[in-house]
């Protein structure tokens, strides 16, 4: 294959749309094989049914293939980044690449969801870009829907079809592809509470506990929006001379908060901020570290930039989230 | 015994028995050279150390990372610390974050050491 040629050095990021069993393990069965030639660890993160097929055409190849349930090998998009992560981690060997098969789940989320995922498959070029992984992205051509194939020839810089590669002509700069995909910011209502502008990161997220209570959070869930508020809040405060506007409202399964920062001049955040994990306990603070917290803890956390205001919407589980009861 | 730290967020008392500290109150941006202070202050004592947490009533990222830390550079002396009554939000936070595993760090009882 071309990408062989690129060498191990950097993130080789493919979609391959994909309309029946044989389009997907004329990709998939070549990419493996190679792979295992090559001494490289080799993943397949997508469906049952086809880790199923790709284990039957490898035949005693299959043993060298990791495999993971795609729908549970990071539930949300912070938890795919640090899945592909942990996997590079344990498996890469030196000066070789690791390759991973990489299939999202688009069946049944919701619109926000499908947004974020899109999003994340843009960003995972740029918060992936330094590490010696070819992926391959899988699209299945008969169940997803056309706005999701046409985000992934935006969010590959090439396609594989077979074992052919083509640029992808729509492919889009990540932040500005966040930016379109983003939509606007939600409005928050009349009755939302709010406080500052103000760097009192203490005042920022008294008011997420009382707003998470008054939702009926309570005990570990009520401490764990409050330390989301406070983890975003930092975040935005760190830049010298930065203000944060908290409001916060309910909307049927969620407590809202929306976290507007004015100044200072040029601290753009970039959407795809607080993707990769912390370090491990040894090291420094990272910049993005508490970030990162927020987006585990809430359902979905958006940046957006509005002219020169930072706006961050941190969505957590309202009290009748079952998974949690 | 006289508390190594008293400020109207958060109080450190030191502890003989076992050898450590009480933390109580709020431990943020604002407290976080303190708290650092309090550990230093007990850095030297050998065997285990116990981090007595439950009257914690908020701790942040970073002031996490501060007992982590203090963890790690207790295990490079064959040392250990025992965080005992950890509020259980932190306990899921410590595990996410798959800080669990640090050397030198015990998660210990959930009431006092």
């Amino acid at each position: 294959m071309a990408a062989d040629r690129t060498g191990p050095s950097g993130f080789v990021h493919h979609a391959c749309l994909y309309g029946s069993d044989a389009d997907f393990l004329a990709m998939a069965v070549p990419f493996a094989k190679d792979g295992f030639a090559a001494g490289e660890p080799v993943l397949a993160a997508t469906t049952p049914a086809n880790i199923e097929l790709l284990r039957a055409a490898l035949g005693e190849g299959a043993h060298h293939l990791d495999t993971a349930e795609t729908a549970y090998f990071g539930r949300r998009p912070v938890e795919r980044v640090s899945a592909f992560l942990r996997y590079h981690g344990r498996r890469a060997r030196p000066g070789r690449r690791t390759r991973i098969i990489a299939e999202p789940v688009w069946g049944g989320r919701s619109a926000r969801q499908t947004a974020e995922w899109k999003r994340m498959e843009s960003g995972l070029n740029v918060l992936l870009a330094d590490l010696p992984v070819w992926m391959i992205c899988p699209y299945d051509t008969r169940v997803v829907p056309g706005d999701v194939v046409e985000a992934a020839v935006a969010t590959h810089p090439a396609r594989l079809d077979g074992e052919r590669q083509t640029p992808c002509a729509a492919y889009t700069e990540p932040a500005a592809y966040a930016a379109a995909v983003a939509g606007p910011a939600p409005c928050a209502p009349s009755v939302a509470r709010s406080t500052g502008p103000t760097a009192d990161a203490p005042e920022l997220r008294r008011l997420g506990r009382e707003r998470a209570a008054g939702a009926g959070l309570s005990g570990e869930r009520l401490a764990l929006a409050e330390l989301a508020v406070h983890e975003a809040a930092a975040y935005l405060l760190a830049p010298e001379g930065a203000r944060v506007t908290l409001r916060a409202w309910e909307e049927p399964g969620a407590v809202v908060y929306e976290l507007r920062r004015t100044g200072p001049d040029g601290a753009a955040v970039s959407p795809f901020a607080g993707y990769r994990p912390p370090a491990p306990s040894g090291a420094a603070q990272g910049p993005e570290d508490g970030l990162w917290l927020a987006r585990s803890l809430a359902d979905v956390v958006e940046v957006r930039a509005q002219g020169p205001e930072t706006v961050l919407t941190l969505r957590m589980a309202g009290p009748g989230d079952a998974e949690r009861l | 015994m006289d508390p190594l730290v008293r400020t109207a967020e958060l109080t450190v008392v030191p502890t003989v028995s076992p050898p450590g500290l009480r933390i109580v109150g709020v431990v943020d941006a604002d407290s976080h050279r303190h708290l650092r202070d309090a550990l230093q202050s007990v850095a030297s004592v050998r065997g285990g150390l116990c981090l007595e947490m439950s009257r914690v009533e908020f701790l942040d990222l970073a002031g996490l990372r501060l007992l982590m830390t203090f963890a790690r550079a207790r295990a490079a002396r064959h040392c250990t610390v025992e965080l005992a009554g950890v509020p259980p939000h932190l306990l899921q936070v410590i595990t996410l974050i798959g800080w669990d595993t640090t050397p030198g760090l015990r998660l210990g009882a959930a009431h006092g050491c």
